[in-house]
């Protein structure tokens, strides 16, 4: 079974577009009862520990809702929450003048929180980044705190008369706390992550996880000493490496009720610390809660990050290697179809020569004879190129310091017995040429040499040199010599009207690799032969005139 | 006289080398254009030389025959455009290799080679 991609749009990858596709009353509705039900949560803190809760979740879930919906609905989710807030504060018996004011004053913090996070990062907020983590509860949790805490501090200073500072300071790090400790697990408990988590053995640890994990911080809570507190990190950084962002920050969720009921309750470490008033138990609260869950979010996200790019990078790890995969056979099928057509080409040349030899098997005149055995020598000279362009680095170069060698051994083989004695020297510099050039070189060097082997030596050992060398100021010329220890040329010969077919042949051959090619005598005939090596971006000698 | 079987199967190829042999004065046993006319051949002849090609008509090629030809005693010279192919795993089966497009002068001299190491031996 191949799963469906998801697209990539956020109503696809979250839980909030179940949400987004029920009716706006429905949504508002449920809004405001979440809302109302944690506000009373809250606002049961505010009652135990001085006029300001310890932590004010009920501002998180409706701006990670308004996150995820269009501004266009925000105005009916906002007024769901503010009546839900009024209607939290009216039941716990403040004025509706408090209750409004303190309304407002969430109302606001809402707004500039969800502003700010659609701002900056807009409302696809998938698995995000550490930057991003970091990103979204600075502004949501941090910054728009800030503002709710100006106007409520004043409706609370102003209605009960506490000291402005610490009410601003304690409604800040509450509404805070109530962002990031809550807020990943409304703002990010994705569609992902309930496919990652469920159904399964995976699931079920999970749970057992947020209840084990709450079940332990509470009894460390109740019956620990001060510094059994530490304790509860570690069982958070546990779900942080296990199972990651959403889950790590269901389990604080979990610990955070813990511990604050107990806390309200007056059990535990904090609730029976001497000396402590309720304010400063809701700072000590706040400061536990932050230094035990904060850390553990931002690895569970750090960890998600590395999974996701790892993920990412695993990907692109698999295409590279499909595709290097398929290269790879491109590349052999391209290697067994270039040899066959090598093969075939070698066998064709086979059959020309033979035919060649067996016509020359009729030819009674020696010189006759001769022609046919030198074209014969000629096409296998030819020939041998495609064995070099075969096993070369490059099927399309040819490599003179392999291919002369080869070439001078097969003929010093073949008159060898026609002669005395015959010994070719060869000194070439690393030099490739293309196919386009190797071919009429061999041709040429064939004739030089079959030249040489003839005239070379009188009626001694015929001893020849080939030298191939780079020339020119920038090595972009080849120089080419055939040299013999014969009688030399004669006086007058001239290369530019040759009289034997041979040289006739050399002659349009050099002219055909815009080369020249001189004559001197200089211990017996040498032939200097320059060409332009066509990489070098060298031209023809013959110039534009060519 | 050595006798000398052919192994080839482009016609004119195998005239070629069969003149060139014969010119040598070689008997020329047979010319087979595959595998297993080769192998009927050397059962019956019995050659002192076997001049093989790698591709060849039929559904076998040259090598899958080499070690079995060289079994009868033949010295095995494959003469093929597939030189690359044969050398490295024939190296020590056969008597001599030969690049098609291959000179009668080579071959000539090859099998003057062989001639001298077998008297030698």
């Amino acid at each position: 079974m191949i799963a469906a991609p998801l697209p990539n749009r956020w109503p696809q990858v979250s839980c909030w577009n179940r949400l987004k596709v029920s009716p706006l009353s429905v949504r508002a509705a449920l809004v405001g009862l979440a809302y109302f039900a944690t506000a009373l949560a809250g606002i049961e803190l505010t009652r135990s520990a001085g006029n300001v809760a310890a932590v004010w979740p009920a501002n998180a879930i409706v701006l990670a809702v308004l996150v995820h919906t269009g501004l266009r609905e925000w105005k009916f989710l906002l007024a769901a929450a503010a009546a839900a807030n009024i209607a939290a504060n009216l039941v716990f018996g403040n004025s509706l003048p408090v209750a409004a004011g303190l309304c407002a004053a969430n109302i606001v913090e809402i707004i500039v929180g969800a502003t700010l996070v659609r701002l900056l990062l807009g409302h696809r907020l998938g698995p995000v980044s550490v930057s991003q983590f970091i990103q979204i509860f600075s502004l949501a949790g941090l910054i728009a705190p800030v503002f709710g805490a100006l106007l409520g501090a004043s409706v609370i200073a102003y209605a009960f008369g506490t000291p402005y500072v610490s009410v601003w300071v304690t409604w800040w790090v509450a509404d805070a706390m109530g962002v990031l400790i809550f807020g990943p697990a409304f703002f990010l408990l994705d569609r992902e992550f309930i496919r990652h988590h469920a159904p399964g053995v995976r699931l079920a640890e999970a749970c057992a996880t947020i209840v084990g994990t709450a079940a332990a911080c509470g009894a460390i809570f109740v019956y620990a000493s001060l510094p059994g507190l530490f304790i509860i990190p570690i069982l958070m950084m546990w779900s942080a490496l296990r199972f990651g962002l959403s889950m790590t920050s269901v389990v604080g969720v979990g610990v955070t009720v813990v511990v604050i009921g107990l806390t309200v309750n007056g059990m535990g470490v904090v609730a029976q610390m001497p000396g402590l008033d309720g304010g400063d138990q809701i700072i000590f609260l706040q400061l536990l809660l932050a230094g035990s869950i904060l850390p553990s979010l931002l690895v569970a996200s750090a960890l998600g990050e590395r999974d996701r790019t790892n993920g990412i990078l695993s990907k692109r790890s698999r295409a590279i290697e499909i595709s290097n995969r398929r290269l790879a056979i491109f590349a052999e099928q391209r290697e067994t179809l270039l040899a066959e057509l090598q093969h075939r080409v070698k066998n064709s040349l086979q059959v020309v020569v033979s035919l060649l030899n067996i016509r020359a098997d009729e030819v009674r005149s020696p010189p006759a004879r001769t022609a046919l055995s030198e074209a014969a020598h000629g096409i296998s000279a030819m020939a041998l190129i495609y064995r070099f362009l075969y096993t070369g680095a490059h099927v399309d170069r040819v490599d003179l310091a392999a291919y002369l060698p080869e070439l001078v051994t097969n003929l010093e083989h073949v008159h060898r017995t026609a002669r005395r004695g015959v010994t070719i020297e060869v000194s070439t510099d690393a030099i490739t040429v293309p196919l386009e050039v190797a071919t009429p070189l061999a041709l040429i060097v064939n004739e030089l040499l079959t030249n040489a082997i003839k005239h070379g030596g009188g009626d001694g050992e015929a001893r020849i040199r080939v030298d191939a060398s780079r020339a020119g100021e920038d090595n972009d010329i080849c120089l080419l010599r055939v040299s013999d220890n014969g009688q030399g040329l004669g006086e007058g010969i001239d290369l530019e009207k040759p009289e034997s077919t041979g040289f006739e042949i050399v002659q349009s051959l050099v002219y055909q690799i815009g080369g020249r090619i001189a004559a001197r005598n200089e211990g017996g005939a040498m032939f200097e032969l320059s060409f332009p090596l066509p990489d070098s971006g060298a031209r023809s000698l013959w110039g534009e005139s060519r | 006289m050595k006798s000398v079987l052919i192994v080839e199967d482009e016609a004119l190829v195998a005239l070629d080398m069969k003149r060139a042999v014969m010119g040598d004065g070689y008997e020329v046993v047979g010319i087979a254009d595959t595998c297993e006319d080769a192998l009927a051949i050397a059962a019956m002849t019995r050659p002192s030389i076997i001049l093989l090609d790698y591709n060849l008509a039929g559904p076998l090629n040259g090598a899958t025959v080499a070690r079995e030809l060289a079994s009868t005693g033949a010295q095995i010279v494959f003469v093929t455009a597939h030189l690359e192919h044969v050398i490295q795993e024939f190296r020590q089966q056969c008597a001599g290799f030969l690049a098609k497009p291959v000179l009668r002068d080579e071959l000539r001299q090859l099998l003057a080679d062989l001639e001298k190491e077998h008297a030698a031996a």
